[in-house]
């Protein structure tokens, strides 16, 4: 008869051993990312990045060590079965934390050129910029973020401060993917900054709350509009940043055939296509007056014609378009709890992004708003802002507007790099 | 062979090489050396003045530090092994010199050609345009390299023009093309230079280039010419004073005398009448490099190694007079001192008795573990040093570090005493008691001291780093939080006259109220603010910085008050140590500043894309050409910030009011308030010639250089000149 304790102790003590040794390769984090695109990071994010994976890492080390002294105790039958149950817990946590390590390690490799890791730091600072202005008003800190390119049409966001996969970590930087369509025209950062925004402020149940009272009289509009709270906040907070070039580039984005445009999901937290465009041309005439998001808006009925959207889903939008000015009131001028009392425009003025200030500040500063480290620095935001608006304005400009955008964005991303 | 004219009628002896048989002064000259000298040395001067370029300074203190972060890996991986340090070294600056000489060569050729095929003597323009076809360039991926050979090139350039502006005026001297390749002989030494600065063997000297070129070649005319005057001795000063303060110890030569000793050893080539005189110049240029070499810092460190080993050693009760006495002969060669031998000799003996009476509580078995424990819970944690690393690795304990640093310190200012000092007992025994207790105060945590010697502070103490390998700087154990008013920061002088508040505006864009860490840091002897960059990131705001000086600000008495609301934690130093350069003298205590904002903090780096420039005013006086030149550089933000209110049309009172606020309080202050009096005359010529000149402010702006310079030019029955030039390095 064989020696069931002798089988499982092998085994077990095998298993111990390579699960220990497969630890040992995600220490280096340079197995996940080259060391080119490690020093593609500025260099206080690469010093919390990789603080925060050593520390889940040497969790795991230690968890093996456990795991070891475990196994060269372990005499009884019993002991034994116990251990290999740890090992299959064991097991789960590298696999966890491999994810995470793997995951972070995806993104700073996307850093593949200088070139482009000087335009997703650039695209770092923007982010973090944005979220500055309003959490230090409100004395909270700005975490670290991480942008990252990848394939697809949209951009989302792994948020600081979640715990990651292992149950443990705190992610401590905010994760921030954008496309490579839109690494020209970033204002989807400022989109996804907003979501780290309204978490750590707790701005999305409030709003919420805010959109379904003052919609209460139509409950199916109160109800879906307050489902759509989460991203009509990060819709906000990226039009209060970049004003008309926010609009314009979700525009260009979420501008399909009649089928996408209308698509209802029913848990879908993104509002109705045909809706969240009319959201944001309604933000700018209710902050701005007139301006070229009206012809975006007349384009965009004349594209989109309702009688092409579902029978079903007609009443529903034509009530959501009615009520846009008083939804728009709510997101930009209603005092919340989580801006203290204050709405979010006295937080951040959109109206230093208004067309009117943006041409203020081109003649203001002279030709060297695109070349002078000392705009580029100072004004990131709100060249982001410009940028977009040439572009969605002056498209015989084109060229020359992607070109000088790319200049400063690079000056900008050179300017934060890491040298050590 | 073409031979050109001398700048100097009558300096030099014929060329036909008839050296020692006919005197080259007039006879009023040669009946008395004084004036001879004296007027050699002003056209030397001149000839110097026209050699010197800030780049091939700031070239060469790139080298310098590539090479001594190399040598200092090195010595922190084996500890005190300083021939490694210098392979490293050595190995590192080697295709430098290949470089150099290969492009000198090259130049030499280029104008060789074209002086023999010109009929006439080449002009300027002529040996512009023959060298520029010399290409300047390294195959070798090192950024400094390519910065110093640059900088080499121009250097050359501006020798062969010191040749052409001699053949302007009367006599001879060898042709361009001979001095340009005898210039090759001096890349080597200057390369050895280079790297005994990086390995700290070259003596902080104070040096007088003209003088010594002029003695130098006078000194030969004299001497072969018969008279009984001897050489005048070439002064090697190791004294600095500064009016009536006591004599103050830079930290380490200075990387500005390795371009005087290359420019002095050009400038005689080029006067040389012959070949058989540039070599007899360039070989006793070589014996004067190979003897000014200074081991002192090394021998200082093996000092306190052996200290620390005895001392590890002592039993309790037992005498430390003996190693006191052994350890300061080592000290006092890094230090200045005014003292003779015999003055030297009775204060090491006096100190050591001293010293030792004090530090004998705190030696044996039982006392050194509690003092240390002491000394980490005084915040060493904060510099990573944990009780545990005593005796590893070749790091010491902080207990033994504590008595070096008192015994160190306690030198130091006794060393400033003077003989006539030292002759009073009395006085020894208060100047030591006094520097003892200053000494201890900053070295030992309040907890291991009397109350009433204790002073109220941060509650830190000063930790020799790096903790590996040869101790170069010290830090404070504690990092202090500070709050920054606007106008406490401009109150604050910093660097070349700036005040805090213009370098936080210039850097950061910070023009309100501050909230920051203050890191600091003191001076010892081989401190470079390199070094201090090296091994704290803090420093240059994450990113290894281009100007490590820049970043560390001298914590004066008047800073400290301000920022610590204690100014006996700062120290006042002489002027020469408060420019922009890397000049530090030991004592200095140093800051530097990280802006809090948020989880992301920001040194004094700053994340400026690409803007380095910090604003400052220069002021330059010529009586011989009764010309005065005041020149205001605004950084990349001031200039920017003055061109907006120049194109949104706003009163010129505005931009006379950001220029008031830079250039006031240095013309105030700088160079003990010598430059005072311009304060009145730049403020009435700015005020009558800004107004109309808008566009040219607006236009320099937006030119893609860094900041712009407004300069201000009185000479003597002209107009009033005010350019505007693009660039803060503009004047």
């Amino acid at each position: 008869m064989p020696d069931r304790s002798a089988a499982t102790r092998t085994q077990v003590v095998r298993q111990v051993a390579h699960w220990r040794a497969a630890t040992v390769a995600l220490a280096d984090l340079e197995n996940f990312a080259s060391a080119a695109a490690w020093r593609g990071l500025e260099r206080y994010l690469d010093t919390h990045l990789r603080a925060q994976l050593d520390d889940a890492v040497g969790h795991l080390r230690r968890q093996g060590d456990v795991l070891a002294a475990q196994a060269a105790a372990a005499r009884s039958p019993a002991e034994w079965e116990a251990l290999r149950r740890n090992v299959i817990k064991f097991r789960r946590l590298h696999q966890q934390i491999e994810t995470a390590v793997d995951f972070y390690g995806d993104a700073v490799n996307s850093r593949t050129s200088p070139r482009l890791a000087a335009l997703l730091r650039a695209c770092d600072t923007l982010a973090r910029r944005s979220l500055t202005a309003i959490l230090v008003p409100l004395g909270r800190p700005t975490p670290p973020v991480l942008t990252y390119v990848d394939r697809g049409m949209g951009a989302s966001i792994l948020r600081a401060g979640l715990r990651l996969w292992d149950g443990r970590t705190l992610s401590v930087a905010a994760a921030i993917k954008i496309t490579r369509h839109n690494l020209y025209r970033p204002t989807a950062c400022l989109h996804e900054a907003g979501h780290q925004a309204a978490f750590a402020l707790g701005w999305n149940e409030q709003l919420a709350t805010a959109l379904g009272r003052e919609l209460a009289e139509a409950p199916a509009l109160a109800r879906h509009w307050a489902r759509w709270a989460s991203e009509i906040a990060a819709d906000t907070f990226a039009f209060v940043h970049a004003g008309h070039a926010a609009v314009a580039a979700l525009h260009d984005v979420i501008a399909g055939d009649d089928t996408s445009v209308f698509a209802w999901r029913p848990r879908d937290p993104h509002p109705v296509a045909y809706l969240r465009v009319l959201l944001g041309t309604e933000m700018a005439t209710r902050t701005f007056g007139s301006g070229p998001w009206d012809d975006l808006a007349a384009a965009w009925r004349q594209a989109y014609p309702l009688t092409r959207a579902p029978s079903e889903l007609t009443p529903f939008l034509k009530a959501s378009v009615a009520a846009l000015p008083r939804i728009v009131d709510v997101c930009l001028r209603r005092p919340f709890a989580a801006f203290d009392g204050r709405s979010i425009v006295e937080l951040v003025d959109p109206l230093r992004v208004s067309p009117t200030a943006l041409a203020g500040l081109v003649r203001d500063a002279g030709p060297a708003l695109f070349t002078s480290p000392y705009w580029i620095h100072r004004e990131c935001l709100r060249l982001l802002a410009l940028s977009g608006y040439r572009a969605a304005t002056e498209p015989g400009a084109a060229t020359a507007v992607a070109e000088q955008f790319e200049h400063w964005m690079l000056h900008l991303g050179n300017g934060t790099e890491n040298t050590a | 062979m073409v031979y050109m004219e001398t700048p100097f009628p009558g300096l030099l002896a014929d060329p036909a090489g008839e050296a020692g048989t006919d005197t080259p002064f007039l006879s009023q000259y040669f009946a008395d050396e004084g004036p001879a000298l004296a007027s050699a040395e002003r056209e030397v001067e001149q000839l110097l003045e026209g050699l010197h370029d800030e780049e091939f300074d700031t070239a060469v203190a790139r080298l310098v530090e590539q090479a001594q972060a190399r040598a200092d890996v090195v010595a922190g991986i084996d500890g005190r092994h300083p021939r490694q340090s210098e392979q490293a070294v050595l190995r590192y600056l080697r295709p430098l010199t290949e470089d150099a000489e290969d492009l000198l060569s090259r130049l030499a050729d280029a104008v060789e050609a074209a002086e023999n095929s010109a009929p006439v003597v080449l002009s300027a323009a002529d040996l512009d345009a023959a060298m520029a076809r010399a290409e300047i360039s390294t195959a070798r991926p090192e950024p400094a390299f390519e910065e110093f050979l640059g900088a080499l090139a121009k250097k050359a350039k501006a020798v062969a023009k010191v040749v052409a502006k001699g053949a302007a005026i009367v006599s001879k001297v060898l042709p361009t093309g001979i001095i340009l390749r005898q210039l090759i002989r001096l890349v080597r030494p200057l390369v050895e230079r280079v790297a005994k600065l990086a390995l700290d063997r070259l003596p902080p000297q104070l040096r007088e280039p003209a003088r010594q070129v002029a003695q130098r070649l006078l000194g030969r005319r004299t001497r072969n010419a018969g008279a009984s005057g001897e050489t005048a001795d070439l002064e090697d000063d190791r004294q600095y004073h500064e009016g009536d303060e006591a004599p103050v110890a830079p930290a380490g030569a200075e990387v500005s005398t390795v371009q005087q000793e290359f420019d002095a050893q050009a400038v005689m080539l080029a006067l040389a009448a012959s070949p058989a005189e540039q070599e007899l110049l360039l070989a006793e240029s070589v014996l004067d490099g190979r003897a000014a070499e200074d081991f002192s810092l090394l021998e200082l460190d093996a000092a306190r190694d052996r200290f620390a080993h005895a001392w590890e050693q002592l039993q309790e009760d037992e005498d430390p007079t003996p190693l006191v006495e052994q350890f300061l002969p080592a000290v006092l060669p890094v230090l200045k001192t005014a003292l003779t031998v015999i003055g030297r000799d009775k204060v090491v003996t006096f100190l050591a008795r001293h010293l030792g009476r004090l530090i004998a509580p705190l030696v044996g078995p039982k006392i050194s573990p509690p003092l240390s424990k002491a000394i980490v819970d005084a915040g060493m944690r904060l510099v990573a040093l944990e009780a545990d690393e005593a005796g590893t690795g070749g790091t010491r304990g902080p207990g033994v570090e504590a008595v070096l640093t008192l015994i160190e310190d306690t030198a130091a200012e006794f060393m400033r005493l003077s003989d006539e000092d030292v002759e009073v007992t009395a006085l020894l025994e208060q100047e030591a008691f006094a520097a003892v207790g200053r000494a201890a105060r900053a070295g030992f945590p309040p907890v291991v001291l009397r109350p009433s010697a204790r002073r109220a502070g941060a509650g830190g103490t000063w930790v020799a780093m790096p903790r590996r390998g040869p101790r170069r700087y010290r830090k404070y154990s504690r990092i202090i939080d500070v709050d920054i008013s606007p106008a406490a920061a401009r109150g604050i002088r910093t660097r070349a006259g700036r005040t805090l508040s213009t370098v936080l505006n210039d850097r950061l864009g910070h023009d309100g109220h501050v909230r920051a860490r203050l890191h600091l840091y003191q001076v010892i002897p081989g401190t470079t603010p390199a070094r201090i960059a090296r091994n704290e990131p803090v420093v240059g705001g994450g990113a290894a910085p281009t100007e490590p000086a820049a970043q560390l600000l001298p914590l004066t008495r008047e800073a400290a008050a301000t920022l610590l609301g204690d100014p006996e934690f700062g120290r006042d130093v002489p002027e020469r140590f408060l420019g922009d350069g890397a000049a530090v003298a030991v004592g200095q205590r140093l800051y530097t500043l990280e802006i809090v904002d948020g989880p992301h903090a920001t040194g004094l780096g700053g994340t400026r894309a690409g803007a380095t420039a910090l604003s400052g005013v220069t002021v330059h006086e010529d009586p011989r050409t009764a010309t005065a030149t005041v020149a205001i550089r605004l950084s990349e933000t001031l200039a920017q910030t003055v061109a907006a209110q120049a194109r949104a049309r706003r009163p010129v009172s505005v931009t006379l009011a950001a220029l008031a606020r830079l250039y006031d309080p240095w013309l105030s202050r700088a160079d003990g308030g010598r430059h005072a009096a311009w304060r009145a005359k730049v403020r009435r010529f700015l005020a009558t010639q800004l107004p109309g000149r808008r566009a040219e402010l607006t236009a320099a702006a937006a030119d893609p250089a860094d900041g712009l310079t407004i300069t201000c030019r009185w000479r003597s029955g002209r107009p009033l000149e005010l350019t505007i030039v693009a660039g803060a390095g503009g004047a």
